[in-house]
């Protein structure tokens, strides 16, 4: 059977079925990643674009190892063209090479709804940057040092220049660590213009003073600099010769790093200390020493000035304290050391002064003097000893009575500094205790997890809601108990078996048996048949005899009730007097 | 039938027991390897060796101080300070330890600028004196010992209830009552507080998830910092304030795992 449509009809299913086809989007995504350039030098960087049609994704940039990867974000590109839509998503990277060859950006992941796609992978020829001498170069950096094998202490100028010839915006530059070595940088950077090979260079330099700890191999690593440098646009490129490019020329920023050399230094350890240096002053470089004093001619008690000053290059910042001899009768008060102290191409350079005030204390000829101290000089390579002159001081005695007073005090305060003199103990050494060596130390001490605190915290509170509740329970069964015994006796007690009617005399008497058995097995309720009697008072531990002889008295109680049969006097008294025997039984 | 039972099960048993005790005899001769290493001057190789134990599962103050000492030996400030301060957290009584911290602690270029004030720590001192489980056993005991007598209390209310059993009995509510106090803190701490150690010897501080974002500060090896939150593998710290910013994951290392 065949179904016979309208030529008209077919023809207008066709074209639309084609237009729904066509418009909807496309399935499945097209990844695939494009660079602008193959062919760099060292300090150029490639900008990378992974395109993904059809939606975001994440991509995976850890696999390129060859460059530094810097993410430049996405854009993102739609187009709807004979009403096919098409979307199209570029991850950007800038990729700055780590060393020079044939460098591969290898295939990336593209993880696109739980899916991976990948990239193909593209090779970067890397070449050398252009030599810095021969004016090639835009821009280029250089970093250098003043010695190559100092001395432990000894200071030595890292020098960072950065050469321009064209601008570069956004500059950022990374200094090495100087792992190793105490840093101080020296001013502010100096820029100056420089011609290398015809081409003027504008030269930015940095200087930084290095006193190495320890002697040894060290390695400076490489100052890195980072920035963007002004190009031409490319669509201007490619209109060369247009009369108006000079007026619409547009330009655009171009990431670039530029990365020094590393510099090896030999660290040599300072020569052994000569048997004839008493102590070595810690000093390093070159250095003079000086003194003066201010007066030398002086009465007791007067006080006069010695200075002694180090001038010279290096690490004057270390010394703290000199070896000065003071005479027998003088009193002496050190001041803080003044320092002047500055840094220049050779590192640092000045004078340090340490001033003293001293007090004679007893008229005399006195020497003052010399001061020394033994520094190693980095031109000779060996230890130097440099000393003040000697200074002849003459003391007379004081006609001031305050001032032969103050010598007396000190006089006496030195009679009193004949005792072992308190000295602060200072620190001469750091390092760290000892490992421990035991076997505890494989001992797990890991705390409780929070659940089992909360079950060991909340534990005691609820069984002791518990045991609370349990011996409420318990008293209150004991109270009710007792209760019923005295009511039991108090019914047998108040009642009058001669005077009573029968029927209440035997109401009585079945209450106070009742309250008799409740008083023996606790509960509540005054109906007690004589079957109930076992099952409440056995569980009581009652004596077997007891039950029976209360079950068959509350039978005949029950039976004498409820039969209407007529009690005399004498069957009144046994049957008091054998309820009387059972109640009293049960209330024991 | 029964009996071939009883024997498969005391075989297990003792294979269980051999098990664990070759176990404990590699534990120990890796400690002890360490130990010695440590002693000879290798201080990479005790490193190796403290770190398998600790892999293994044992989590002990004296250890991590071991670890310590062989990690500043080795000129590893930062791996030092870290294994020195998860030690401080189990016995920070030892004199030893903090002896060592401190030294560790004076290495470290950067200086702490927001302390603990001292107000603060005279008001609880327990908490810097004992450790996390100390506090956590003795709270359990003197909330048991509280229960205890607060229910001997009700059996025997007249006996119980002089002068002097008085205090002991408000002093017990007292000390209990602080100590769970301060243990449900600490476990809050553990959980959501989270400090760490800078590993690397200079790290920059950025404003952004990546290298090319702005440089806010620098921090040095060995500097403690309290992470705030975590994203694509970089950690948003916070080393005081005014100071906090973004970090490669890897920089750091979390003193409370």
């Amino acid at each position: 059977m065949y179904l016979n449509f309208d030529p008209c009809f077919k023809k207008s299913a066709l074209i639309i079925l084609i237009i729904f086809f066509s418009s909807s989007p496309a399935f499945g995504a097209d990844v695939r990643a494009t660079v602008d350039n193959t062919n760099i030098s060292l300090n150029e960087s490639v900008s990378l674009k992974v395109i993904v049609n059809d939606g975001g994704c994440d991509v995976d940039t850890s696999l390129i190892k060859d460059f530094k990867v810097t993410p430049r974000g996405e854009s993102t590109n739609i187009q709807i063209i004979n009403s096919k839509y098409s979307k199209e998503v570029s991850h950007n990277f800038l990729l700055f090479p780590i060393r020079k060859g044939h460098l591969s950006i290898p295939a990336l992941p593209v993880n696109q709804d739980g899916k991976v796609f990948y990239t193909q992978a593209i090779t970067v020829n890397v070449s050398d940057s252009p030599s810095e001498k021969s004016g090639m170069a835009d821009i280029f950096i250089t970093a250098d040092v003043s010695k190559t094998d100092p001395f432990v202490s000894e200071q030595i100028v890292y020098t960072f220049q950065l050469f321009q010839a064209v601008k570069i915006a956004n500059a950022r530059l990374k200094e090495p660590e100087f792992k190793g070595f105490f840093s101080i940088k020296i001013g502010d950077e100096k820029t100056y213009r420089k011609i290398i090979n015809g081409r003027n260079y504008s030269v930015t330099e940095l200087q930084y003073v290095l006193i190495p700890d320890k002697a040894g191999k060290i390695r400076i690593e490489p100052s890195v600099l980072t920035g963007d440098i002004a190009r031409a646009a490319s669509r201007s490129r490619t209109n060369r010769g247009f009369p108006f490019d000079s007026f619409f020329n547009t330009r655009q920023l171009e990431p670039k790093q530029y990365i020094t050399k590393s510099i090896n230094l030999n660290i040599r350890s300072l020569p052994a200390v000569p048997e004839t240096v008493k102590r070595f002053s810690g000093l390093v470089g070159k250095f003079s020493i000086n003194s003066e004093i201010s007066n030398e001619q002086v009465e007791v008690g007067d006080s006069t000035t010695f200075s002694v000053t180090i001038e010279g290059e290096g690490n004057l910042i270390d010394l703290s304290r000199l070896d000065l001899t003071v005479p027998d009768h003088w009193k002496i008060y050190e001041d803080k050391p003044v320092e002047e102290l500055n840094t220049g191409p050779r590192g640092y350079y000045g004078r340090k002064t340490f001033k003293y005030a001293m007090v004679p204390i007893k008229s005399d000829d006195y020497v003052i003097g010399p001061v020394s101290l033994v520094y190693f000089d980095i031109d000779q390579e060996k230890y130097l000893p440099i000393s003040t002159e000697q200074f002849a001081v003459s003391v007379k005695p004081s006609g001031d009575p305050n001032k032969a007073i103050f010598a007396d005090d000190v006089q006496t305060e030195n009679k009193k500094s004949l005792l072992p003199k308190k000295i602060t103990v200072k620190v001469i050494g750091h390092d760290i205790l000892p490992i421990k060596d035991d076997l505890t130390a494989m001992k797990n001490q890991s705390h409780m997890p929070l659940f089992n605190y909360l079950v060991c915290v909340g534990a005691p509170p609820l069984l002791f809601c518990f045991f609370t509740f349990f011996l409420l329970g318990y008293q209150k069964q004991i109270n009710e108990e007792k209760i019923s015994r005295k009511k039991a006796l108090k019914i047998l007690k108040d009642m009058s078996v001669d005077r009573l009617p029968e029927n209440e005399l035997l109401t009585s008497l079945y209450q106070s048996l009742c309250f008799a058995i409740r008083s023996k097995a606790g509960g509540k309720g005054l109906s007690i048949t004589s079957s109930e009697v076992e099952r409440i008072l056995k569980p009581a531990g009652c004596p077997e005899i007891i039950i029976e002889s209360t079950a068959a008295l509350l039978e005949e109680i029950e039976s004498i009730k409820y039969s209407g049969k007529r009690l005399d006097q004498a069957d009144r008294s046994d049957l008091a007097s054998k309820s009387e025997k059972v109640i009293k039984e049960l209330c024991k | 039938m029964q009996i071939k039972a009883i024997k498969a099960t005391v075989c297990c048993i003792i294979g269980i027991l051999i098990l664990f005790n070759i176990l404990y005899a590699s534990e120990t001769m890796s400690y002890m390897n360490g130990i010695k290493a440590y002693q000879e001057g290798n201080y990479d190789e005790a490193v190796s060796q403290f770190t398998k134990n600790v892999q293994s599962g044992i989590n002990n103050g004296k250890l991590f101080y071991n670890l310590g000492n062989a990690y500043l030996k080795q000129e590893n400030l930062g791996r030092a300070v870290l294994w020195y301060e998860r030690a401080h957290r189990l016995m920070p009584r030892d004199p030893d330890l903090r002896f060592n911290l401190e030294y560790a602690r004076g290495l470290v270029k950067d200086q702490v600028e927001e302390k603990t004030s001292p107000l603060i720590k005279s008001l609880f001192f327990w908490n810097y004196i004992l450790s996390f489980s100390e506090i956590i056993l003795l709270s359990i005991g003197f909330s048991i010992s509280f229960w205890l007598m607060t229910f001997f209390r009700c059996i025997y209310s007249k006996k119980l209830k002089s002068f002097f059993l008085n205090i002991i009995y408000y002093s017990l509510l007292n000390i209990s009552a602080v100590l769970i106090l301060t243990g449900f803190y600490n476990y809050y701490d553990f959980i959501h507080v989270k400090q760490a150690v800078i590993l690397p010897e200079k790290i920059s501080i950025r404003s952004g998830l990546s290298d090319d974002s702005t440089e806010l500060f620098t921090l040095h090896a060995g500097s403690k910092v309290k992470i705030q939150s975590e994203k694509n593998n970089y950690v948003k710290i916070y080393f005081s304030n005014g100071k906090l910013g973004w970090i490669k994951r890897s920089a750091i290392e979390i003193i409370n795992t």
